[in-house]
């Protein structure tokens, strides 16, 4: 079962750090998909039930960046 | 040269933060998950060459090129100097936006280049690609997704007042963040981006920014402008004469690095005509402008071109190249 998850994402400066940030997401096993907007800074996932949002936050950190779970 | 070394310090610093952390983030990426699925295992950093190298020979590609197409489209609406000044201005204006975003001061955060979807999907389709020319294809489409340094470069490149030097502008600039791709590559792994980088990063777009709406002050002849180097010609004063009445004729040696000599004083009263001589020159300076004259001429690289004043009121006459960079005055006494 895919579950959507929506985060706040800190540290943004231009397109590329979104895509960056949806490929870090793509590693994790999974992850369906992943995509970051620049302008609203929110990343949306979508996952499978057991990917925890601590896995997607970490991945999104090991990217360099800093995300909060709002939804 | 002082402009080209700037240029290429633009992209060394750029390669050490945004390009390298996040281009090269990407990259080291879709080598790895290359490499995962072929089975292939790394064993030296000559494995990284092949496609660490087509990345920057795709990215050196498609910039070189987009520099000379902007170069190329400044000069189709640079039909007068008053136009090529104001869009140094306006460069310089906006490059001081997107420095003080990426520094995140209040007000200007929000202020990003953000790509159409469209422009982000291709990107994408690159780095989750298996293709052995994914790394070329990836250096080619990242000139959809510019930093701000990279959009820097790009309004240089379209106000330096030809296709050439707008290529060149381009060029100089990926191959300054080369050296740091190639460390990227070999060291095989991605870097978060700090802080301190983004603050770097921001404080240089700036720079670039109040550097180049100083040179658009310059270009246009504007009496107001910072001391910056490169801004102002400098050498010995040359004093022109004719008999009353006849052509008084400026001859000025147009160099890479400015014009000699950058001080002429001719006689009120008489037509003047100034000819700009070059010899293997490939600067900014082919687009040569007398701003308070509004006159512009594109020099050739070898040879001369001269220019018909007519009787010139009694007064200073700045000449500059395109981009402000390097200037000579004519007096009229």
């Amino acid at each position: 079962m895919m579950r959507k998850v929506t985060f706040t994402v800190t540290g943004m400066h231009c397109a590329a750090c979104g895509l960056l940030i949806d490929d870090f997401l793509l590693d994790v096993e999974g992850v369906a998909s992943a995509c970051t907007d620049l302008r609203t800074a929110r990343t949306i996932v979508h996952a499978d039930a057991d990917v925890t949002d601590a896995d997607l936050i970490a991945a999104i950190a090991e990217a360099g960046y800093q995300a909060t779970h709002i939804c | 040269m002082v402009n080209w070394w700037l240029i290429l310090a633009a992209g060394l610093l750029a390669g050490a933060t945004t390009c390298a952390v996040t281009q090269g983030g990407l990259l080291v990426g879709l080598i790895a998950r290359q490499r995962k699925a072929s089975g292939a295992v790394r064993r030296s950093v000559a494995d990284d060459l092949a496609p660490v190298g087509g990345f920057l020979i795709g990215k050196l590609i498609s910039h070189t090129v987009a520099g000379a197409a902007l170069g190329a489209v400044g000069v189709a609406l640079g039909l007068s100097p008053m136009v090529g000044t104001v869009a140094l201005l306006v460069a310089g204006a906006l490059m001081v936006v997107l420095g003080l975003s990426a520094l995140g001061v209040p007000g200007f955060k929000n202020l990003t280049f953000t790509p159409p979807d469209s422009w982000l999907g291709a990107v994408r389709r690159q780095t989750r690609s298996g293709s052995a020319l994914a790394p070329f294809l990836l250096g080619l489409a990242v000139l959809l997704i510019p930093c701000g340094v990279t959009l820097s470069m790009m309004m240089l490149a379209a106000t330096s007042g030809s296709p050439m030097t707008g290529a060149l502008v381009m060029a100089v600039f990926v191959l300054g963040t080369a050296p740091l791709f190639a460390v990227y590559g070999f060291l095989s792994a991605r870097l978060p981006f700090g802080r301190a980088l983004s603050t770097a990063l921001g404080v240089l777009v700036v720079a670039f920014g109040v550097w180049t709406f100083n040179s658009g002050l310059v270009a246009g002849g504007s009496p107001v402008s910072l001391p910056l180097p490169g801004a102002r010609g400098s050498g010995p004063g040359t004093v022109v004469s004719a008999a009353p009445g006849q052509v008084q004729e400026v001859r000025i040696q147009a160099f890479d690095q400015g014009y000699q000599p950058s001080d002429v004083t001719v006689a009120a009263g008489a037509p003047v005509k100034v000819t700009f001589t070059t010899k293997n020159v490939y600067s900014c300076i082919l687009a040569t402008t007398m701003p308070t004259l509004n006159q512009r001429t594109f020099l050739p690289s070898n040879g001369s071109k001269t220019l018909d004043l007519g009787v010139l009121a009694p007064g200073d006459y700045p000449i500059a190249c395109s981009m402000g960079m390097y200037t000579a005055t004519l007096h009229v006494r």
